[in-house]
């Protein structure tokens, strides 16, 4: 082959590959070893946007790099300068500034002897697909945040394994995601379930059927399951079929809408118990519900064949009934009772009233339910009411009794009589004042009531009133009052009986009949009728009877001179119609004459002259005149022997002496009379003596004790104690003086005196001397309480021998219950115990102990209780450190715990809390809530009152109890240090 | 043989348990009750057992109180740990009781009583027995 048929070969064959670059669907160019463009393809034009002349032969540096090497630029320069092949993406610039991804490939062509020569760079634009590279790795960031972040659980499946899960599905199980990455579906599903849920999901992954959504049971890691709403969709995952599946936990919205549907049932149930009806119907009105009541009320079987609201209420409501649902239910509100008449299936029609409400779902009314309560019985009851009602008005208007309603004081109502009653008409009576028609002296009496009525006092008083007419007139009244409810509110019913007339006619009645009685029946003088012409007795009275001892009727054929013992003078006073006889005597029917004293008065009965005579027995009064003489007789003598001495004065002269007066003054009886009893008086006690004989002088009568000084007859003075009052001596006033000599007396008075001073002397002398001694007695006294002291403290030492076997019993039983069935906590419990007896055999012998001492056993002590009562004993302390060196007398607190066991129930719902802390007044409180027990054993224990003793012993204060009503509070003092 | 055992301790009730069960195999507990209103809800609603362990102290009452609620046909063992008192009326009365903490012999002991008994034995509580014991509060 020549040189030139090679050659030209070699030109057709550089032709047919330049021809190659010039339709290359890529762009490339080839730059010279100096940069400069040695040739541009067409695709390189389009791509940049130079055109072929703006670039060939000119350095690429100047032109495309617009002066230097860009730094995106710079390995791949760095690579060529080194002779090696560069590939890569690269930013590359168009003309007009935009920017576009290229593939890029570029190497160095060399020369035959190795020698670079040019350039070969090779471009493909890569955009469009760098682009939907980018956007979809941020679709995929923004799916995989979202699913992240969900709160419900997703996960994707594909070939029963769980490729991809987030946070929320983990937690629905209870796994960490390290756990949950090594867990197949399987594991998760509620092995009840499995089957059903595998079948469905190999249909679905079949493509049998499309994306689910189900309920199911699945598995937590702690082995209990839930229920989960599911939504499985197919997804295609590297070209196979995956499950994506999402999955919320409705255990809880399933358990609501359990209980919704329960409490609807229950709805239901209660309204079949309730004794009126109770419905539902649905937006066209047809029943959806009636309760049993409706179905017996209505005579109805079922409602399951479309039973109409509306055919339960007569045709003519019907409108109304649609009117007053439409406001109901555009309203939002309770309808108001609306009253229908109602209508059985078998024609029946009763009263009704109906309230009813709208039924919403979803903000939208579907439907009503209400109530329909039977008004037939009301009805009939308000009939029966009215009837009463006007019946009862009836016979308050018509009533003969004043009738007024009283309120506040106020008339809110009166009938006609006691309108007429009172002179004023209705209108004027209402709202008056009700004092306006009372007499101003009953306004007390009326007051009382209106107190009474205001505590609460509802019972019938009963008074007599004086009223007031409307002019001014007094009317009595009788009045009854008592409480009623007028128009709902309690006011006073008044009854008022005019009794003015009958009252005035009753007095005349009475004044009468006591005349008769005072003349005739009860008098006590015997009484005769007589024929004043034959003497004839005509009637007598029941004294008559008693006096004379004949009856009526023996008398009634008697004459007047039949009775007299002097029957002629007797005829001859008749005759002469004597009207008084001083003195006559009369004879008894045995035979007995007696004096008597007669009255006598005439009058005419039919024509008839008639006497009436009164015959008094004064066979009293004769005696007792002869008495009178008697008992004079015998005073004179007794006042003759008295040893007192008395006289009577008139005027003040002596008008009687006795013998002792004499005696005492040493005169003779002739001696005193005609004197005057002053002459005998001390000069210093006369102006008292002429002061009582003044005072006697202007008729006062009166006694005087007094005493005086006389002078005797030998001139020696002696003192008398004077008794002395008026009295009448021979019709006139006088002075009735009793003396008695009481010189004697006042001497042995004053010796006593005497004696009674120095009596007092010695008493005072006493004193002192017991005063003197006091120190001494004090000092005895100190060793005495000493003593006692000393013997309260043996006590002590027995009460805390009392500290509680039976505590030691529980606490054996406890352990010897332990040992078998918890040997380690027999151990400890043992220990505890040991520690407790310890303790309380180490401070036997203490008054005190501090307070950290007593605690540590508390807490022993405690464990033992913990352990012997489990969780129905809670007891907390709270003392902070610095409280713990205080002072305590020991086991109190252990006594109070003990004691809150002893008095209250315990058990695991209501557990025995015992709180333990210091107060602000430095006491330490034991408190516990107060459960107490019903029952309680007879104990021999000493409680509280061995804590009261013991701080007694010590005198350092006091401990309280205080039981309130939820709890029981121990206040023990702390003692300082 | 058909045992309750009556008693608010939860270990000591345990013990008497385990303790019967070694004593006679053919004893069935059918039942342990803490509380007073428990025991009472219990014998008005179940058969009651031959024999009864019960506890005088129980959480919430005394436990006489179950007795004066309801009829009780079962022969009955009180427990106590020191209630002296009550044991010498029970001893009195002719009721059985047993001090705590119970041992092997006083148990068998009772329980060989009640075993000897016929199978209906039950001697009817006299309740007054009980106001002799209890303080009124």
């Amino acid at each position: 082959m020549s040189n030139i048929e090679n050659s030209e070969k070699q030109n057709n064959s550089m032709n047919k590959y330049l021809e190659v670059l010039e339709q290359a669907p890529g762009a490339v160019y080839i730059i010279d070893k100096n940069l400069n463009f040695e040739y541009i393809n067409p695709y390189f034009t389009k791509l940049t946007g130079y055109t072929k002349e703006e670039l060939l032969n000119k350095n690429i540096k100047e032109t495309l790099y617009k002066g230097e090497i860009p730094d995106s630029r710079k390995a791949l320069s760095e690579s060529l300068a080194r002779g090696e092949r560069w590939q890569g993406e690269l930013l590359t610039y168009h003309k007009s500034g935009e920017t576009y991804w290229a593939n890029t490939i570029a190497s160095p062509y060399r020369d035959s002897e190795g020698n670079i020569e040019s350039y070969i760079i090779i471009q493909q634009d890569i955009t469009e697909h760098k682009k939907t590279e980018t956007a979809l790795s941020e679709s995929e960031k923004l799916y995989r945040t979202l699913i992240e972040s969900s709160l419900e659980g997703v996960a994707i499946t594909k070939n029963s394994q769980i490729i991809l899960f987030n946070q929320s599905f983990c937690r629905l199980f209870g796994y960490t995601t390290e756990e949950m990455l090594t867990k197949k579906p399987e594991d998760l599903v509620l092995p009840d379930d499995k089957e059903w849920i595998f079948e469905m999901h190999y249909k679905r992954m079949r493509g049998e059927i499309d994306n689910l959504a189900y309920n199911a049971r699945f598995v937590r890691k702690d082995g209990s399951f839930f229920i989960a709403e599911l939504n499985a969709a197919t997804v295609q995952i590297d070209g196979e079929n995956a499950s994506f599946v999402t999955m919320r936990d409705v255990t809880e919205r399933e358990k609501l809408q359990k209980d919704l549907e329960q409490s609807v049932a229950r709805f239901r149930d209660l309204a079949d118990l309730l004794p009126q009806t109770i419905f539902e119907f649905d937006q066209n009105a047809i029943l959806t519900f009636l309760n049993q009541d409706g179905k017996q009320r209505f005579i109805i079987e079922s409602i399951k064949n479309n039973i109409s609201a509306f055919s339960l209420i007569a045709p003519e409501d019907h409108e109304r009934m649609k009117e007053n649902l439409r406001k109901t239910n555009s309203e939002n509100m309770l309808s108001r009772g609306n009253l229908y008449t109602a209508l059985k299936t078998n024609g029946e029609r009763f009263p009704v009233m109906i309230f009813s409400s709208a039924i919403y779902s979803n903000e939208k009314v579907i439907g009503n339910r209400g109530i329909i309560i039977d008004l037939t019985d009301r009805i009939a009851m308000e009939n029966a009411l009215r009837e009463s009602e006007n019946k009862y008005k009836t016979l308050v208007e018509n009533s003969q009794d004043g009738i007024t309603i009283i309120r506040d004081n106020k008339i809110l109502f009166a009938n006609d009589t006691y309108c007429n009653m009172l002179g004023y008409t209705r209108e004027e009576l209402y709202n008056m004042p009700s004092v306006a028609t009372l007499h101003p002296d009953e306004y007390e009496k009326a007051l009382k009531i209106g107190e009474k009525r205001q505590n609460q006092d509802f019972s019938t008083i009963n008074e007599v009133f004086k009223m007031l007419t409307k002019d001014g007139k007094v009317r009595e009244c009788e009045t009854s009052s008592s409480m009623i409810l007028y128009n709902g509110i309690w006011a006073s019913f008044f009854t008022s009986h005019d009794i003015t007339d009958s009252k005035r006619m009753q007095m005349v009645i009475k004044e009468s009949e006591e005349k008769y009685r005072l003349l005739f029946e009860a008098e006590s003088d015997a009484i005769f009728m007589i024929d004043a012409h034959s003497g004839q007795i005509l009637d007598t009275n029941p004294a008559a009877s008693r006096i004379y001892g004949f009856s009526k009727d023996e008398f009634l054929i008697m004459k007047n001179t039949d009775v007299s013992a002097e029957p002629e003078k007797t005829s001859i006073a008749t005759q002469n119609n004597e009207t008084l006889v001083r003195l006559r005597f009369h004879r008894k029917k045995n035979g007995e004459i007696f004096p008597v004293e007669l009255s006598a008065g005439f009058t005419f009965l039919n024509e008839k002259k008639i006497q009436i005579v009164t015959s008094r027995d004064i066979t009293e009064r004769v005696q007792n005149q002869e008495a009178l003489r008697e008992s004079e007789e015998k005073y004179r003598t007794l006042i003759e022997k008295a040893l007192d001495g008395i006289v009577i004065t008139q005027l003040g002269y002596f008008m009687f002496i006795n013998k002792a007066f004499c005696d005492m003054i040493q005169y003779t009886k002739e001696e005193l009379a005609g004197k005057s009893y002053l002459d005998f008086v001390h000069p210093d006690d006369r102006e008292v003596m002429i002061n009582y004989h003044n005072r006697r002088m202007a008729g006062e009568d009166f006694q005087a004790l007094y005493r005086s000084r006389l002078i005797r007859k030998d001139n020696k003075i002696i003192t008398i104690e004077i008794n002395a009052r008026t009295t009448e001596y021979n019709s006139k006033p006088s002075a009735f003086i009793i003396t008695r000599d009481i010189t004697e007396r006042l001497q042995i008075e004053k010796e006593l005196q005497i004696a009674k001073d120095k009596l007092e002397l010695l008493n005072k002398d006493l004193e002192n001397r017991v005063n003197e001694n006091s120190q001494k007695l004090a000092e005895t006294r100190t060793q005495l309480i000493k003593l006692q002291k000393e013997n309260l403290q043996s006590q002590f030492e027995v009460l805390k021998q009392q500290v509680n076997p039976h505590f030691l019993f529980n606490s054996l039983n406890v352990l010897t219950s332990l040992i078998k069935i918890e040997p380690d906590l027999a151990e400890k419990f043992s220990e505890r115990l040991s520690l407790v007896y310890r303790y309380v055999l180490e401070n036997k012998d203490n008054e005190l102990v501090s307070l950290k001492t007593e605690l540590d056993f508390l807490k022993a002590y405690i464990f033992l209780l913990d352990i012997r009562f489990l969780d129905k004993l809670k007891v907390n302390i709270r003392i902070s450190d610095d409280k713990l060196d205080e002072k305590i007398i020991p086991l109190a607190m252990q006594l109070l715990i003990e004691n809150a066991i002893k008095h209250n129930t315990m058990s695991k719902l209501s557990k025995l809390k015992i709180d333990i802390f210091i107060d602000s007044d430095n006491k330490l409180n034991i408190i516990n809530n107060l459960q107490e027990r019903k029952t309680q054993i007879i104990s021999t224990g000493v409680g509280l009152q061995n804590i009261r003793n013991r701080y007694k012993l010590l005198q350092l204060g006091e401990p309280e109890f205080i039981k309130t009503e939820m709890e029981f509070i121990a206040k023990i003092p702390l003692i300082n240090n | 043989m058909n045992i309750v055992i009556i008693e608010d301790e939860f270990f000591a009730a345990r013990r008497l348990e385990n303790m019967i069960l070694e004593i006679d195999r053919n004893a069935k507990i059918i039942a342990k009750l803490e509380s007073v209103d428990e025991s009472i809800k219990w014998f008005k609603e179940n058969k009651h057992p031959d024999l009864i362990f019960i506890d005088i102290h129980l959480e919430d009452d005394l436990s006489f109180s179950i007795f004066k609620a309801t009829p009780v046909n079962s022969a009955i063992v009180f427990t106590t740990a020191t209630d002296e008192v009550a044991t010498r009326v029970f001893a009195l009365s002719g009721i059985d009781s047993i001090y705590k903490p119970i041992t092997d012999t006083e148990l068998e002991k009772v329980l060989d009583k009640y075993k000897k008994l016929p199978g209906n034995y039950s001697k009817p509580i006299d309740g007054s027995i009980f106001d002799k014991i209890i303080n009124p509060n």
